[in-house]
């Protein structure tokens, strides 16, 4: 019989004491676990997106500044380190899985040029050859660069690779030659023409805008060539990107013969905007990144990882949502715009018009806002601003109307559902909204409504516990709740051809109707006029004008007309995702008067931090008190059931039981407890959290992984083992004293 | 294994501050293999001589001997025993001729000494109640260091006559029953030396008769030394040496 044995055989001989001990334990600890859980989710709704590459190098300044720069086109770049940080890049010893140069500061017709290596593409510029896939630059997690057509440029030729957006929209084909803006400039030289050899892929980042070229021929560009020289004849100044009076190089490169570029400016002299570069991930995800440590000890350069600065810049990027902004009506509540949106809760912040919408249909381009008050307008765009204020995914949605005073109706298009909602055409999976990461709309049953019909789709909850079934008709009513009285139903009469499947969101409990049809409801579309009068500074409406009451028609095929002009259209709210971070767009939208732009994650992230941090952590205390408690009701029974066992434990030593035998059985039995205790409170308190996720499904459509078991929790149960085991030394010290020879004397 | 006390005092401070004696042995032998009764009334020290020996009190002065007879032969070698510091977890040293003198190892010693070399009989039998016989006679290997073998557990309580009540606990188990088991288990560790007291005091003057010849039986098949103490004439006059404490115990004799 081994000391466990003989404590388990000792703990079931006083069952009751075990079990309530064991009990108070399980209580405590599951409290605890719960608590834990709701304080770690809260926190955990708001991921952060991934770069296929890990590390930045630049001038040393503003990291935000250099990933805005280098990653987004944003912002001016900080400034130039020398090529050879590029170059000690490349020593076996610094080898990071890739690296890639970057210089930029032109533009040709307002697409960046950037100068760069051929590792950019995948091809090692010395060799010619393709890299190994782990040495190959990837601008996204597993998505490397790929050539739509054509190949990639020569390191020392004058020729191009440009982004599937220049190429669709700025007429640079295979073939084209254009210059670069500074190049006209330089005296001395002829204007550089570059030829266009490979267009990429799309890759809806902001490549697709860009043009690369050799970073030789990007040095060639005389006044590049001068910036260079001048860097060199003056050291200590920091280079920058705009011209400095300095001695021109008469001739900074020839060509040869058969087209190539010699350069005559020395490659100590080159300088680099930035180098992107993957490193191997470090054997522990809590390690600092070596790389980043060595650059940053050095002067002339710095690395940032840029998941970590824009972290830093934006806290509050999302991805549990399939979508990171919500636009709504400007000037409203964003907490109330996110809740009515998103968790359709509380009611609608209002309407913005269609036009804005519109404006974000997937790659449609985006005007530039207008320039703050004091600055003027810039004359060279940025940009960034036509490619980044836009949107991946945008789906637009109209609130009000309820069906029964209970379930909310959302008017919306076809692409919430993967359906194109002018060509009826399935929409490829990364243009569909989710409504978690890699989570889609699904019908349970029947189909998605046609965008000109009165036919609606249900959520599983609405078909579950309403009384509407593929087929059946129903009316809407006006409002969130019917008002006193009767309530304002409106005539039309939709039919349900979809039940969506379960998505455990409040979508669920949400009818879908074409958004057009909502306009056809004589109410909102009298509204319609009025607002779009109101907005055009036109005199309210006439009692002509309200006359017309047809504002549509339903064709014999089941197919209706709406009348209602489009300009007239307003949504309640547009889900968006934008391509890479949504800061650009909702900075495009901050001053726009009839709409605003915000982050749901972030303005959840808040409503957490204002509301709900305080008690949780009051919960998180009162957890931890009550760990306590359960570990001085273990020491109590412990030392009761030592008190009643004297002679027990006498009988033990007679029998050759040494001191710390006794010592050790007590121990082991308190351990026990507590260990058995904290796994059944572990378990108790995941299912406490279980429910804690449906009951936030319930409220606000979104649920937690109570699953998951994170490495605090199992050090919070060793924790509970050695409190335990502590609260058994009192009573195993009272036994460890136990003197024999009294004990054994028969009362 | 032998026994020797040499000029072994024990003695109590009673409540009002009066130090009482209660053990004065100047000098006891306990030969290998012998068997023999301590015949004394209560309060006459015998339980706290057995517990001296046993090693479960310490003497005030005094020397408690453990080797064999040839070992111990040897008059006033009191101040060559030896005194190895036993090692419990490997069990300790089991006297092989080596002299070992009680009083000198230290508690845990002590206890590991007794796990392994004395089988001890209390008066009621000290069963642990939550266990059952099977599992109070494996209790006595599990202390005493020795192998967890249930099959010579088993063959014990066969001994004993109890194989039919290997999963009763005690609680369901007569008196006499109840001293068997005990009795099983004292020998489970195959002592060398069986200290018994008054191993038939509560029992029926049938059952008493059964326990000491189970308890006679037993050590002289494994070779044990024997060591009774009672104060029943029935019983020490089956020994084959009987001493009176009285004679042997300066302090009882003053009392």
């Amino acid at each position: 019989m081994n000391l466990f044995q003989l404590v388990i055989k000792q703990m079931r001989q006083r069952a009751l004491g075990t079990w309530l001990t064991l009990l108070s334990v399980t209580l405590g600890v599951g409290l605890a676990i719960t608590i834990l859980i709701l304080y770690r989710e809260a926190g955990n709704l708001f991921g952060q997106t991934d770069y296929g590459y890990d590390v930045i190098l630049g001038k040393p300044g503003s990291g935000t500044q250099l990933v805005m720069n280098t990653v987004y086109h944003i912002d001016k770049s900080p400034g130039n380190i020398p090529y050879s940080v590029y170059e000690e890049m490349l020593r076996p010893d610094r080898m990071p899985d890739a690296a890639v140069p970057v210089v930029m500061g032109d533009n040709c017709k307002g697409d960046p040029v950037i100068g760069t290596s051929t590792a950019m593409f995948g091809i090692n510029e010395d060799t010619g050859k393709p890299l190994e896939d782990s040495a190959r630059l990837e601008y996204e997690p597993k998505h490397s660069y790929e050539f739509a057509e054509g190949h990639c440029f020569a390191p020392n030729r004058l020729e191009a690779v440009v982004g599937s957006d220049v190429a669709a929209n700025d007429g640079l084909k295979i073939g084209s030659q254009f210059q670069s803006a500074d190049c006209q400039s330089s005296p001395g030289d002829a204007p550089l023409q570059w030829m266009v050899v490979g267009v990429l892929k799309q890759t809806l980042t902001a490549t697709d805008g860009s043009i690369f070229i050799p970073i030789r021929s990007y040095f060639a560009i005389g006044k590049h060539a001068a910036l260079l020289n001048a860097a060199t004849a003056e050291p200590t100044t920091a280079p920058s990107t705009e011209p400095v009076a300095g001695p021109v190089a008469k001739s900074s490169y020839t060509l040869n013969p058969d087209g190539s570029l010699n350069l005559l400016i020395p490659q100590g002299l080159w300088q680099i905007s930035a180098i992107l570069a993957k490193t191997p991930p470090p054997p522990n995800p809590r390690m600092s990144n070596r790389l980043i440590e060595v650059i940053n000890s050095r002067k002339e350069a710095m690395a940032v990882d840029p998941t970590a600065v824009m972290k830093q810049a934006a806290p509050t990027l999302p991805t549990d949502l399939g979508f990171n902004v919500v636009i709504g009506k400007a000037g409203s509540d964003a907490t109330q715009l996110v809740k009515s949106a998103v968790f359709h809760i509380g009611k609608s912040t209002g309407m913005i018009p269609y036009s804005v919408y519109e404006e974000y249909l997937p790659n449609s381009m985006l005007p530039l806002p207008p320039a703050p008050e004091g600055k003027e307008v810039d004359e060279s765009p940025e940009p960034w601003m036509n490619f980044y204020g836009n949107a991946k995914i945008a789906v637009p949605m109209a609130v009000g109307d309820t069906y029964q005073g209970r379930w909310r109706i959302i008017a919306t298009t076809t692409n919430m559902f993967g359906i194109d909602d002018e060509t009826q055409k399935p929409l490829p999976p990364d243009e569909t909204l989710e409504y978690r990461p890699d989570k889609y709309y699904e019908f349970a049953e029947g189909r998605c409504f046609a965008p000109n019909r009165f036919e609606a789709i249900i959520g599983s909850d609405v078909a579950l516990k309403s009384d509407l079934k593929i087929g059946s008709t129903f009316n809407a009513t006006h409002g969130e709740t019917p008002p006193t009285g009767n309530p304002d139903i409106h005539p039309e009469v939709w039919k349900v051809v979809g039940i969506l499947k379960k998505t455990l969101t409040s979508n669920d409990g949400c009818i879908f109707i074409p958004l057009k049809t909502d306009y056809t409801v004589e109410e909102h579309s009298m509204g319609l006029k009025a607002q779009w009068r109101l907005h055009h500074g036109l005199q309210t409406d006439t009692s002509a004008d309200s006359d017309e009451i047809h504002t549509y028609r339903i064709n014999p095929d089941g197919t209706f007309d709406l009348f209602v002009p489009r300009e007239q259209w307003e949504v309640s709210a547009i889900m968006v995702r934008a391509r890479g971070f949504p800061q650009a767009l909702i900075y495009s939208m901050s001053n726009r008067s009839e709409a605003m732009a915000v982050n749901p994650a972030s303005v959840m992230r808040s409503f957490f931090d204002t509301f709900l941090k305080g008690p949780t952590l009051l919960l998180l205390m009162i957890a931890f008190l009550v760990s306590i408690v359960a570990a001085v009701g273990i020491l109590v029974s412990i030392y009761n059931s030592v008190s009643a066992r004297m002679r027990e434990i006498a009988i033990m030593r007679a029998l050759g039981a040494t001191r710390a035998r006794v010592l050790q059985l007590i121990c082991i039995e308190a351990g026990l407890v507590g260990l058995f205790g904290g796994v059944i409170g572990l378990i108790g308190g995941h299912l406490l959290g279980a429910i804690a996720s449906h009951l936030f499904n319930e409220f606000i459509g979104q649920g937690i992984n109570w699953v998951r078991i994170d490495v605090n929790e199992v050090y919070y149960l060793l924790s509970v083992v050695v409190v335990a085991l502590l609260a058994g030394l009192v009573p195993a010290m009272k036994a460890y004293r136990t003197p024999v020879a009294t004990n054994l004397v028969v009362v | 294994m032998a026994v020797r006390l040499v000029e072994l005092k024990k003695q109590y401070v009673g409540p009002d501050g009066s130090v009482v004696p209660v053990i004065d042995v100047p000098r006891f032998d306990l030969a290998d293999g012998e068997q023999m009764a301590l015949v004394g009334t209560s309060g006459s020290g015998k339980t706290t001589l057995l517990h001296l020996i046993a090693g479960i009190l310490t003497p005030d002065s005094g020397h408690i001997l453990f080797g064999n007879s040839d070992s111990l032969k040897t008059d006033g070698n009191v101040a060559t025993a030896s005194s190895p510091t036993l090692n419990y977890r490997s069990g300790g040293a089991t006297p092989n001729g080596d002299v070992i003198d009680l009083t000198r190892l230290t508690e845990a010693s002590r206890d590991v000494f007794r796990g392994r070399n004395i089988g001890y009989i209390f008066q009621t039998h000290h069963l642990l109640p939550g266990f059952t016989a099977m599992e109070n006679v494996l209790l006595g290997m599990t202390f005493g260091g020795s192998d967890h073998d249930p099959g010579l557990a088993k063959r014990l309580l066969e001994e004993v006559g109890l194989v039919d009540r290997l999963n009763y606990k005690p609680n369901k188990l007569s008196v006499g029953q109840q001293q068997r088991v005990a009795i099983a288990r004292a020998l489970a560790n195959r002592p060398k030396l069986v200290l018994a007291d008054e191993p038939t005091g509560s029992l029926d003057t049938k059952n008493a008769q059964q326990a000491l010849d189970l308890i006679r039986k037993l050590c002289t098949e494994i070779g044990a030394a024997l060591l009774l103490v009672s104060h029943d004439p029935a019983i020490t006059q089956q020994m084959p040496r009987a001493v009176v404490l009285a004679e042997l115990n300066r302090a009882a004799k003053a009392a």
